[in-house]
């Protein structure tokens, strides 16, 4: 596909707005707390649909039309899960981790334990998680944007790369969350438009529309093809699914940036609405591509169906709804990396750094620099991982971060609010057995080995999850009976309940 | 908060959660979040494991749209059910957080 005029221009507009948002948020990043997680001054509106904006990524919006137009209910499945996953933030862990945590993860841990070993393991697991998926989302990227308008791979992936480190080393979280917000409501209102133009195709009438679909697609997509993937690897995709989205670290820093616990539930509860129209809005942009557009077209174009919504979007407004469709992904694309990119360097210069290598003695602007230098760090690094994965399969990247996210994170989480015995080694046992096993399995799994696998399931999660928490139990009864000298977990209790602090006996 | 008056010392924590209030808080949100997390993951996780093993649900329920396509999507209201029960039901918590805190308060003044 080469380049429209029109295209261009509209790229350029939305790169152009991104810079906006970066510059007017660098003259209010000054300190460490508004460069890391906007001066906890967001909104419960804002950051829920900061939040949305981080679920909706490219390979949600884009991937999930192309899965439902190929594939049927498979899609349908998958934003489902994402939504549960949502409902449990809500009820389990968005109002203890505001009431605890500072900038990172690994701050609610260490609302517990004064241990430097558990901050450290968890910054590493959160460093793990947050490249993977970010060369997941470069290699999307560049591919993408070669697919849309036909610049090179390597030069796609280095201007992203490039963006992602500006946004964050001059305007912070703050900028950060604002892009997120403005992507997102561009990208619901392009998706109402889809949704409105595809129906008026059938003349509103859904009943038409269903047919259509069952009547021109080479298989039924909405029921499950049996035989495209055996039960329990589908359960296993599922459980992924729910888990891990509920433990991406980029997605749980979000409540950091609001005041309190009562901000925290607002934000969720707009999310989970928003969300939940959203994806029950994917369905009729993926089978309206399929009746409309044709599945043969859309494997054509990409096998893995992933330009099927532009593709729709070309046939009902021509260019101008392709380019305006085109350009919102793109932005999904930097807002969802710049999320990323803060996550992953608040774990090197929050933890890793400043309380690790400087002992907590890093003064303001040290850790604003900090936060700066990491950012970059991040990602030059990220930027040469994804010039070289350029043949990579994504969703094997993506695969990786999401079960990691679940078997390491979940359990320590889980366990640390809920359960009085948990100790400063049941975390490090924990965060290590979950994401060494995951990583593993993953390796040894068909995703990576495909016929020669040795284990039979590419979403090893319905294993690894249960061996991190062993790994907690592991630790737990290994560890001195004495108490060590570490908040207590009453202290801990009341404030997560609570949000509030007590005095030590 | 931190615009909290200053006379409200901090109490320690062992006495707020002695308190009846506290107690009441952590009772009440445990019998609320644990049966809505199983009703949300669980609703979803059956949808999946019928479809995944069996063709029970692959028979049209809506004209051509089968029962598996029906039930996924009923889950969305499900879950909007539940957050909006859980959402009315945290104001109440956050008063019995409060009243948790003064009645601690109180408490550690009566015993000095």
């Amino acid at each position: 596909m080469s380049a429209d005029p029109i295209t261009i221009v509209i790229f350029v507009a939305v790169i152009a707005l991104t810079l906006a948002i970066t510059w007017w948020a660098g003259r209010r990043n000054r300190s460490a707390a508004s460069h890391y997680v906007a001066g906890g001054q967001i909104t419960g509106w804002q950051n829920g649909l900061a939040i949305v904006g981080d679920l909706l990524s490219a390979s949600t919006f884009l991937g999930v039309a192309g899965l439902l137009a190929l594939q049927g209910v498979y899609g349908f499945y998958l934003v489902a899960g994402g939504l549960v996953a949502f409902l449990l933030v809500l009820l389990l862990v968005a109002e203890p981790l505001r009431n605890l945590g500072r900038f990172t993860i690994a701050d609610v841990l260490s609302s517990r334990f004064r241990s430097r070993g558990v901050r450290a393991v968890m910054a590493v697991n959160t460093l793990v998680v947050t490249i993977f998926y970010m060369i997941a989302q470069l290699v999307g990227a560049g591919v993408l944007i070669g697919l849309l308008i036909g610049i090179p791979y390597w030069v796609a992936v280095i201007v992203v790369g490039v963006l992602m480190a500006v946004y964050i080393t001059v305007g912070g979280m703050l900028a950060t969350t604002w892009i997120q917000i403005v992507k997102a409501v561009m990208l619901l209102g392009a998706m109402a438009l889809l949704v409105v133009l595809t129906l008026a195709r059938f003349g509103f009438d859904l009943g038409l529309m269903f047919r259509t679909v069952a009547e021109t697609s080479a298989t039924d997509l909405f029921a499950r093809a049996s035989g495209v993937m055996p039960g329990l690897e589908l359960v296993s995709v599922a459980v992924a699914q729910v888990l891990g989205t509920a433990a991406l670290p980029h997605i749980l820093i979000r409540f950091f940036t609001v005041p309190d616990a009562k901000v925290a539930r607002r934000s969720m509860s707009v999310a989970l609405w928003i969300l939940g129209l959203a994806f029950l809005a994917m369905p009729f942009i993926g089978y309206g591509a399929a009746a409309l557009v044709g599945q043969v077209q859309i494997a054509q174009a990409n096998s893995a169906g992933n330009l099927a919504a532009p593709q729709l979007a070309e046939l009902l407004g021509g260019p101008v709804l392709f380019a305006v469709i085109s350009a919102v992904a793109f932005a999904t694309i930097l807002a969802v990396v710049a999320g990323l990119v803060i996550a992953g360097s608040g774990a090197v210069a929050h933890d890793l750094y400043s309380s690790l290598f400087r002992r907590g003695q890093a003064g303001d602007a040290e850790q604003v620099k900090a936060g700066r230098i990491a950012a970059v760090a991040i990602a030059a690094v990220s930027i040469v991982l994804a010039l070289g994965a350029q043949n990579t399969n994504i969703a094997l990247l993506a695969l990786m971060a999401v079960v990691v996210a679940a078997s390491a994170n979940v359990p320590v989480l889980v366990l640390l609010l809920f359960w009085p015995r948990f100790t400063t080694r049941s975390a490090i046992t924990g965060i290590s057995a979950g994401l060494v096993s995951s990583v593993v399995l993953v390796l040894v799994g068909p995703g990576v080995m495909g016929e020669a696998a040795l284990f039979p399931l590419s979403y090893p999660t319905l294993v690894s999850v249960p061996i991190g928490f062993l790994g907690c139990w592991l630790g737990t009864v290994t560890s001195r009976p004495a108490p060590e000298k570490e908040a207590s977990y009453e202290e801990m209790h009341v404030k997560a309940m609570t949000g509030r602090d007590t005095v030590d006996a | 908060m931190d615009d909290r008056p200053d006379d409200r010392r901090e109490p320690r924590a062992a006495a707020v959660i002695a308190t009846p209030a506290f107690t009441e808080l952590v009772r009440s949100r445990r019998r609320f979040v644990l049966p809505a997390t199983a009703a949300g993951f669980g609703a979803y996780l059956v949808i999946i494991v019928i479809s995944g093993f069996t063709d029970a649900l692959s028979g049209p329920a809506l004209g051509v749209v089968s029962w598996t396509f029906v039930l996924t999507a009923l889950v969305f209201p499900l879950v909007w059910l539940l957050t909006g029960l859980y959402v009315r039901r945290a104001q109440r918590w956050d008063e019995l957080a409060d009243e948790a805190f003064a009645e601690a308060a109180r408490g550690s003044e009566v015993g000095r």
